[in-house]
């Protein structure tokens, strides 16, 4: 095939000199990953806008699909939601009795509305990690719309996960089901400390896995979990899930337990980046 | 020169097509991995140094986004290396059988895979193999194939033209 009068480079030259050149970026990468930013940022220019519009295509084709398989799930899912909006009601109405005396003592106690209104950015999933290893997706806002890594991420009004990269129109997030994510959380109705892994294998039963509770604590199957208040990454009182499921460790100290997060990871699309981050005091 | 282009756009568009659909199509626990199709597909039809130019650019593109750790160069030198491999049998096999193509998928998901576990999750301590095999490995390899059969169809049909295109330009410029 070789073409006559015309100087080609060796096949095994290219392999040898790109394989040293992958071994550098390997290695420089590793030191420090923001050499790489520049190519990046090129490289987005150009993903960026094929990726839009093939998500418009995507999200127009699933729609298509989810009319015709949600018409026979809707009425169940009515019924169901009537149930539960009829049970909320009357929570609702229990704790709105509570709320005048819970702001009087939170005056009395000169305590500020620790929970509520994070100042949040809406954003768009755009990607997910190409393999089956990570959850680790991309959404359309980056550091032009004032994103920063390390701050959190909800969706559903559950806790997704938090930023792990930002590019300047994009950024990357890693979910708390991501293998190798680590939480720390509380349950909301004793306050006891937890760790929520993210774990591969448990969420094979779309399940995570708790540990680290500790033996005299008062919890049950259906707990809510909240991140806690000494995490250092997370904001405090996101709701992660319900617990489902205990089980004791054995060694007379801790305990584990699984919780359901509220958020479906498979069907992620819309998600809301709180922008404030959590104080650390360590600058 | 339009055979770069339009190498260009099917690696783009391989990546992009796998970020976006790997999350719109829930209907199982994993998603096809395109761009081994089409770096195994393009090394078959235009050998082994074609294909490790594709396999290395397509790696790097998953690189950049993805990189484990934000490392760079990882999937850029297995790709990288899946595609000059395979393009060594580019000479030896005859490409209509589409048993070859959907085998050589198969088996370069599986080494790629398994690579990839060891770097990402063994090195974590995370020594469960069989349970990946089952839950990682088997549907991605599953679906792959499955969509390679297709694919590759469209690759070949692609390529025949390009050459018929490339040999007329040739002509003409004698």
């Amino acid at each position: 095939m070789k073409k006559p009068g015309k100087f080609t480079i060796p096949t095994k030259y290219i392999l040898t000199f790109l394989s040293v050149l992958c071994a550098g970026f390997v290695l420089l990468t590793m030191i420090n990953s923001n050499i790489a930013r520049p190519i990046r940022e090129a490289a987005a220019k150009v993903i960026l806008p094929v990726q839009d519009g093939m998500n418009h295509l995507g999200g127009w084709f699933s729609d298509k699909a989810d009319t015709l398989k949600e018409l026979a799930d809707l009425q169940k899912e009515n019924d169901k939601l009537k149930a539960e909006n009829d049970e909320l009601r009357m929570q609702n109405a229990i704790l709105s009795q509570w709320e005048p005396e819970l702001k009087r003592l939170r005056e009395l106690l000169e305590l500020s509305d620790v929970y509520s209104d994070y100042p949040k950015v809406a954003a768009r999933v755009i990607g997910k990690e190409p393999g089956n290893w990570f959850s680790i997706f991309t959404i359309d806002k980056g550091a032009k719309d004032g994103l920063e890594v390390g701050m959190n991420v909800i969706s559903d009004g559950g806790l997704v996960g938090s930023v792990s990269y930002v590019g300047e129109n994009y950024s990357k997030i890693t979910a708390i089901i991501n293998d190798d994510a680590n939480v720390s959380a509380k349950f909301s109705s004793t306050s006891d400390v937890c760790i929520v892994h993210g774990d591969l294998k448990e969420y094979d039963s779309k399940m995570l896995k708790v540990s680290d509770i500790s033996i005299s604590a008062n919890v049950k199957e259906g707990d809510m979990l909240l991140t806690s208040h000494i995490s250092d990454k997370y904001v405090s009182g996101i709701l992660i899930g319900y617990v489902s499921g205990i089980e004791d460790d054995g060694n007379k100290l801790t305990k584990s337990a699984w919780v359901t997060p509220i958020v479906d990871f498979s069907n992620l699309e819309e998600v809301l980046v709180i922008t404030q981050m959590k104080e650390t005091g360590k600058e | 020169m339009l055979r770069t282009i339009l190498v260009g756009m099917l690696i783009i568009i391989s990546y992009v097509f796998q970020t976006t659909f790997s999350m719109k199509m829930s209907f199982g626990v994993a998603a096809p991995n395109m761009i081994m199709i089409l770096v195994c597909s393009y090394a078959l039809l235009r050998g082994k140094k074609e294909g490790l130019l594709v396999g290395f650019f397509s790696g790097l593109l998953i690189d950049l986004f993805f990189g484990y750790y934000e490392v760079v160069g990882i999937n850029a030198f297995l790709y990288m290396m899946i595609g000059y491999v395979v393009g060594i049998f580019h000479d030896i096999w005859y490409l209509q059988d589409i048993l070859i193509p959907v085998s050589v998928v198969a088996v370069c998901e599986f080494a790629y895979n398994f690579i990839y576990y060891i770097i990402t999750f063994l090195i974590r301590n995370k020594l469960d193999v069989v349970h990946y095999i089952k839950t990682i490995f088997v549907p991605e390899i599953v679906y792959t194939v499955f969509l390679t059969v297709f694919i590759y169809r469209i690759f070949m049909f692609l390529n025949k033209k390009l050459e018929e295109f490339e040999m007329r330009g040739k002509e003409e410029v004698d």
